[in-house]
């Protein structure tokens, strides 16, 4: 028997490490949310016509128009240090935000541009050590 | 792909999707275990049922490489942290549907469960049902479903993601690796988030612990109990070697039970109550109590029962026996237990391993492993039988006097008792009715 030399990181758990109060800020100021079509069953940031998939969670219609907010949801999420430790590029591939007993996903869709789609998560989907404090 | 597990998949093309894996990977994707597609969903939309859902199959694929070791190789576990988050396809969904489906590990075979479940308002995936496959199989299975997928990816021209980088790492794996890998997968760990330190003392006890007894011992710790209960090994071995007695007889028994006795394909408490059933027989002891030390030892032909004494040193107790037999025939079995019923229970278990898979080192463990149910089955039934429970005539109900009173005939636990009368369907007892 021989141990693996190989490590990675957790792909789903927050992670240990946030980094510096400098490293969050510099990544949160250029990730941003776009959303995504298959997600919206009404006209959206994320495009017209919306083109929902049935088999896909579809986003709250009260956000449909509310892109800036569920920006600064993702930027408090990096900011807070409630992201994941896998990263792409220089983002992670998760970034998490908490809105009372709703935690929504976002998920990393542009690697270069920091954009992110999201959605919401059961409770036994959440993140490990993710806490109630997200104000 | 074989029969009992099938996957249908048929690419769509999806322009208006965000990200270039989950883009590139949209597909109908329909999944059969047996003759049931367990994607079968009930769409409120069209007010029909139809057997696909339309996602992504990036998501799910990347989770299956994740969780790779230990969703073949870590035995059931349901009370260790976030055995779920490891064992149902679900939580690979990335905000797409898909059904509740458990892939957990029976050695030589995997279960597959499914249960109905709405995740969404207008979408719900109906039936429930569970199906036990063969472990190659199902490995096939996942390969050729992973690799479809990486075709895909290949095909538009997507390279150097998680999922294709984490595939290739395990293609890689060699032998010994592969057995750290799947050691740290029955702990229930993932063998690349393993410190340092840890992995010298899985890999101390791998050189250590005899590889016979590596898939039981294991499947039954802790991660942080690695190394210390290498030791309970190493103690109780010594510990037996200088009280070794002769295990002709039991060896003799061995030789001359059924070739299929135990067959594989059947649940593992089947062939214990079945290994049980035929040594009473064989030994016309028909379904007489066997209350004592003595009586089992006589049945057997021992002088006494070759039971010591041991003592755990791990934090969380695991081991409850283990038993060793030379090629001599000269044995014995070292247990924890403090007390008769334990004790003779844990040798039960220890003699079932002794008849069914003659090794030169037995563990009988805490673990849910296909052997050591076959062991609980084996001894429950020769110290319990149904059928003089049967006997006994007792109500459907039964109350704790009468469950007392039969413990104290057969001398065994009354927790034993409770169990050999659920599962045989005898009765139930006032507590196991909330």
């Amino acid at each position: 028997m021989r141990a693996t030399r190989r490590h990675r990181p957790m792909r789903r758990q927050l992670t240990g490490q946030p980094g510096s109060d400098e490293y969050r800020q510099a990544m949160a100021q250029r990730a941003h949310y776009v959303g995504s079509v298959e997600h919206k069953d009404v006209p959206s940031f994320a495009g017209n016509p919306p083109r929902p998939r049935p088999d896909a969670t579809i986003c709250d219609r009260s956000l449909s128009h509310r892109q800036a907010d569920i920006t600064n949801w993702l930027r408090h999420g990096i900011l807070n240090g409630h992201f994941g430790t896998l990263m792409e590029g220089d983002f992670p591939r998760y970034v998490w935000y908490q809105d009372n007993e709703r935690v929504y996903e976002g998920r990393l869709v542009n690697r270069e541009q920091g954009a992110y789609k999201g959605y919401p998560l059961e409770s036994d989907e959440w993140p490990e050590g993710l806490g109630v404090d997200n104000a | 792909m074989r029969d009992d597990f099938r996957l249908s998949v048929e690419w769509e093309s999806i322009s208006a999707s965000e990200g270039d894996e989950i883009r590139a990977t949209w597909a109908r994707f329909s999944l059969l275990v047996g003759a049931y597609p367990v994607t079968r969903v009930l769409d409120a939309n069209t007010k029909s049922y139809r057997d696909h859902i339309l996602i992504p199959l990036y998501p799910i694929a990347e989770w299956l490489v994740a969780h790779w070791w230990q969703l073949l190789y870590e035995p059931q576990a349901p009370w260790r942290p976030s055995y779920d988050r490891r064992h149902n396809l679900r939580f690979g969904r990335e905000g797409y549907l898909f059904p509740d489906l458990w892939v957990e590990s029976l050695d030589d075979t995997v279960q597959l469960t499914w249960r109905a479940s709405d995740l969404s308002d207008t979408v719900a995936f109906v039936g429930s049902g569970s199906l036990s496959i063969s472990h190659e199989d199902v490995r096939q299975s996942l390969v050729q479903w992973i690799e479809l997928v990486i075709s895909r990816l290949e095909q538009a021209d997507i390279q150097d993601t998680f999922l294709q980088r984490e595939w290739q790492a395990i293609e890689q794996v060699d032998g010994e690796e592969k057995e750290f890998c799947i050691a740290c997968a029955r702990m229930g760990m993932d063998p690349y988030q393993v410190p340092k330190a840890l992995a010298e003392q899985v890999v101390h006890a791998g050189r250590h612990v005899p590889t016979d007894c590596h898939l039981e011992f294991f499947s039954a710790l802790q991660l942080e109990d690695v190394a210390s209960a290498a030791n309970d090994v190493a103690k109780a071995r010594d510990g037996l070697a200088c009280q070794m007695v002769d295990l002709s007889s039991l060896a003799a028994l061995a030789r001359g039970k059924p070739k299929d006795i135990t067959v594989a394909g059947t649940e593992p408490w089947e062939q214990g109550y079945r290994l049980a059933a035929w040594l009473r027989q064989r030994l016309d002891a028909r379904s007489d109590p066997l209350p004592d030390d003595a009586h089992l030892s006589r049945l057997l032909s021992l002088d006494q029962l070759p039971i010591h004494q041991s003592y755990e040193t791990s934090r969380h107790h695991w081991l409850d026996a283990l038993a060793e037999c030379n090629d001599a025939h000269l044995g014995g079995v070292m247990t924890a237990s403090p007390h008769p019923t334990g004790r003779r229970f844990a040798f039960g278990r220890a003699l079932c391993e002794m008849l069914a898979d003659p090794c030169a080192t037995t563990l009988v463990t805490t673990a849910r492993t296909a052997r050591q149910k076959r062991n609980r089955a084996f001894a429950a039934e020769l110290l319990a039988p149904a059928e003089w429970l049967r006997q006994q005539h007792l109500d459907s109900y039964i109350d704790l006097d009468a469950l007392q009173s039969s413990a104290q005939a057969l001398g065994v636990s009354e927790h034993v008792v409770s169990r050999q009368l659920q599962n045989h369907h005898i009765g139930y007892v006032a507590w196991d009715v909330a």
